[in-house]
């Protein structure tokens, strides 16, 4: 079953506990500096923007087989082929998100890889702002969040707009 | 040698002579006090000459990070301002959330050190090593979050973070407030004003470098342990998911909670107003950096006099100064008054603590109109109250009278305002009523920063809510035994423990709030143990806690603080009128500060004797105190 992370950015808290975890559990170490998700306070709403898996990397990349997708879990995946010296960082240019970085220190591109199957902001979020689901349900779940969301605040409030974006394109 | 745990730099800006240092982070410092007010303590008390005037160039700003800042442990978020009060004249300490102190840490440094001062108005911009000293002209004069946007555009990095005066600061309102994002504050004792002195505008914050651990992946699993711990006191109703507001009502049924101007401890006019609060303001909560709790709320007041845009709401302090200190019952007039405060720079507690002054002293008549510009300063109108606090943040009129602090207002009204007046050592009187939990008398009478709710306020937490802080293996009695009525002369000890650890998390410079979830010394200890590769239990980190209490009263000492300093103002001692304090006084508060001067081993003066301070590593201070008796 293909995954996907669903983001609540109402309940965003601006913690930033899921880029800790996440920066842990690819680095063992504490640091907003090589971390794959970035909290973005946009006016009055803020929230994770997360890797959506759309695979806009991998379509720009110049070398094969540099990113691939992991058909169990659907997270596209930097394999060891990828050269950033040779490509201009095709692949950061690419993403819609500013989720991809080229680590300077691995010299490679660096991306969201849910972990492997078990995601660490989602295991960190004490809000529960991100969820790890199947593909197919974001929809609903974001239907049924947005008409919450309504009673309190206009959509566009609750949601930035590169997270509706993102959202659109789940 | 890698100083784990801390980015291993500290900057000293001097704005006289516009130069910029870094300097290293001293290893034996850090052992001995590890940052925050620790480090900054021993700055100031190497570089200060005693009497300096607060807002002369002499006086500096400390801008302090601690070890675990930024590094993930909960309530790692904070940083500490320390200086020379402009307010009280003695040790001026002041913490603060949100994301800048983690923020200064990933741009490379421990803290930043401004002396001197700028002819012209000046912000820093501190990024990835290195700083710059950037021209302000363009927004001296303009309120906390048109500067916020100013600078971020100006240096192009929207995430950065910045900290701000607003008008307030800039014309020295002796508790103007520095303020960061709109919605944390280091508010009190007057940091504002002291930047402003400096005609420093705003600092600006950005980085992305790593904060080296010295044992990271046991540090990962601790940090683990500590997130669980919180979590299961969240989930059996501890901690402040419910923001420092949610503690209102409570604070009411305990007698706790400053009625008009201390006469007495509670009102039911307020009883329904967190509820009110809740369904009709509020938005959302709000986390600072690496928070399970996020007490920060988000709100707004949608339309009418009192409307607002949204930003981070009131909290219990603010609420307790615009409503039943000032005899003012709603909640809107609270929201549009803190979102004032917030935008000049001012603190909300020695603010409204001001303008119940001004009403108190109109009824009985120590001031009239004609000292008001006009105005009838009656109990309770929230007109009145949003009209003060533009007047104080410009310094206007009547404005600029309270703008000086309770203590000099009251000696310029004369007549009884001397004795109405609500401070100790000069610090306004915050809003947890000491004749509702008695350990907190001495804490207000001996705290460094006078009579400040920021060591103390724990101390009534633990008698009147049974919290304990995490301190019963260090031997706090059981919290549920403790009657909060008493003053036998044995709660100076629990004010001493609590004391010595409210003290040491503001040197690890942890969110106080982290102390009600399950968060006691050992817990913190061995983070920063495996942090740092140092080896320290919580017996160690609560003596370090006294060490720098202990400084703090040193450096106090040298500005001539004495025991008579430590007194209580009468009016809060005398029985309250109404509610579950209802006759309820403070008569043996004496007996009890001479029983905590004995446990801090201090002579009758109030002066720590040489050979504790030995005792504690501090050796120049004891030949310093030494020669002061000789
Ligand atoms: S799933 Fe893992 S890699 Fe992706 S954003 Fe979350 S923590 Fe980072
Ligand atoms: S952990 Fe959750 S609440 Fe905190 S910043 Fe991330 S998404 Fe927001
Ligand atoms: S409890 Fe509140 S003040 Fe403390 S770190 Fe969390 S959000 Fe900040």
């Amino acid at each position: 079953m293909m995954k996907a992370l669903f983001v609540d950015q109402e309940k965003c808290t601006g913690c930033r506990r899921c880029e800790l975890a996440c920066s842990f559990f690819h680095f063992q170490t504490y640091s907003l500096s090589r971390v794959r998700l970035h909290i973005v306070r946009d006016g009055e709403a803020e929230g994770p923007v997360v890797c959506v898996q759309c695979g806009l990397c991998q379509y720009a990349c110049p070398i094969k087989g540099a990113i691939i997708r992991n058909k169990k879990t659907g997270a596209f995946l930097v394999t060891a082929k990828c050269n950033p010296k040779s490509c201009n960082g095709e692949c950061v240019n690419a993403c819609p998100y500013g989720v991809i970085h080229i680590d300077l220190k691995l010299k490679r591109a660096i991306k969201c890889d849910f972990c492997g199957g078990s995601p660490s902001c989602v295991n960190a979020c004490p809000w529960n702002v991100i969820q790890y689901v199947d593909a197919g349900s974001p929809y609903a779940l974001n239907n049924k969040r947005v008409a919450e969301v309504r009673r309190r605040w206009s959509v566009e409030r609750a949601y930035t707009k590169s997270s509706l974006e993102a959202l659109k394109k789940v | 040698m890698v100083l784990y745990s801390y980015a291993g730099k500290i900057l000293r800006v001097n704005l006289s002579k516009k130069t910029i240092k870094a300097e290293d982070t001293r290893k034996d410092v850090a052992q001995l006090l590890l940052g925050g007010n620790g480090y900054a303590a021993k700055i100031l008390w190497d570089e200060l000459k005693p009497g300096v005037d607060p807002l002369s160039p002499e006086n500096k700003i400390v801008l302090m990070t601690g070890p675990i800042t930024g590094t993930g442990a909960p309530g790692s978020g904070f940083w500490e301002a320390c200086f020379k009060s402009p307010l009280t004249g003695v040790w001026g300490e002041s913490a603060c959330g949100g994301w800048w102190g983690p923020m200064l840490k990933f741009a490379g440094f421990d803290g930043i050190i401004i002396e001197g001062a700028s002819k012209d108005p000046v912000y820093l911009w501190v990024h990835d090593g290195e700083a710059e000293i950037k021209p302000a002209e363009g927004i001296w004069g303009q309120t906390v979050p048109k500067t916020e946007e100013a600078v971020r555009k100006e240096i192009g990095v929207p995430q950065a973070r910045v900290l701000s005066i607003g008008p307030a600061g800039e014309k020295l309102v002796r508790f103007a407030g520095i303020a960061v994002d709109l919605e944390r504050y280091a508010g009190r004792k007057g940091g504002g004003a002291l930047l402003g002195s400096k005609k420093v505008k705003a600092v600006a914050v950005y980085g992305e470098k790593e904060i080296p651990i010295a044992k990271p992946a046991e540090y990962g699993k601790a940090l683990k342990e500590c997130e669980q711990a919180v979590y299961a006191s969240l989930n059996s109703g501890g901690g402040f998911p419910n923001g420092t507001l949610g503690g209102y009502d409570g604070c009411n049924q305990f007698g706790d909670l400053p009625t008009k101007y201390g006469e007495t401890g509670s009102w039911e006019a307020v009883s329904d107003l967190y509820v009110n609060f809740v369904n009709k303001y509020l938005l959302k909560n709000r986390a600072c950096f690496g928070c399970m709790q996020a007490c920060g709320r988000v709100s707004r007041v949608e339309e009418g006099p009192f409307a607002t845009p949204v930003y981070g709401g009131p909290e219990y302090e603010t609420t307790a100064g615009f409503t039943t200190f000032a005899l003012q019952k709603d909640i809107e007039p609270v929201i549009k008054a803190n979102y004032l405060c917030n935008i000049y720079g001012l603190d909300t507690i020695s603010t409204s603590h001001m303008i119940a002054f001004a009403m108190i002293c109109y009824e009985k008549g120590l001031i009239t109109k004609k000292d008001t510009d006009g105005l009838e300063v009656k109990w309770g109108d929230a007109n009145v109250m949003i009209n003060l606090i533009e007047k104080i943040a410009y310094r206007e009129g009547f404005g600029d009278l309270l703008a000086e602090g309770v203590r000099r207002a009251a000696e310029k009204i004369g007549g009884d305002a001397q004795k109405i007046a609500l401070h100790v050592k000069g610090l306004e009187m915050p809003y947890h009523d000491p004749r509702a939990g008695k350990t907190q008398a001495i804490e207000y009478g001996t705290s460094n920063t006078g009579m400040d709710h920021f060591h103390a306020h724990e101390t009534l937490d633990v008698e009147c809510y049974g919290a304990d802080l995490g301190l019963i293996p260090f031997g706090l009695p059981d919290p549920k035994t403790i009657d909060r009525f008493s003053e036998d002369p044995s709660k100076a000890s629990i004010a001493k423990l609590v004391m010595d650890w409210g003290t040491v998390a503001d040197a690890l410079v942890i969110c106080k709030f982290h102390q009600y979830v399950n968060l006691g010394p050992d817990k913190y200890a061995k983070l920063l143990s495996l942090a740092t590769g140092w080896k320290i239990d919580g017996w160690e980190l609560l003596k370090i806690g006294d060490r720098i209490f202990n400084l703090g009263r040193a450096f106090n000492v040298r500005e001539g603080i004495r025991r008579k300093d430590d007194m209580l103002p009468p009016r809060i001692m005398q029985p309250a009128t109404t509610g579950s304090t209802k006759g309820v006084g403070i008569t043996n508060y004496e007996g009890m500060l001479n029983e905590f001067y004995k446990l801090e081993e201090w002579d009758e003066n109030g002066i720590p004797k040489p050979e504790k301070l030995k005792r504690l590593g501090l050796d120049d201070v004891a030949s310093y105190i030494a020669s002061l008796k000789a």
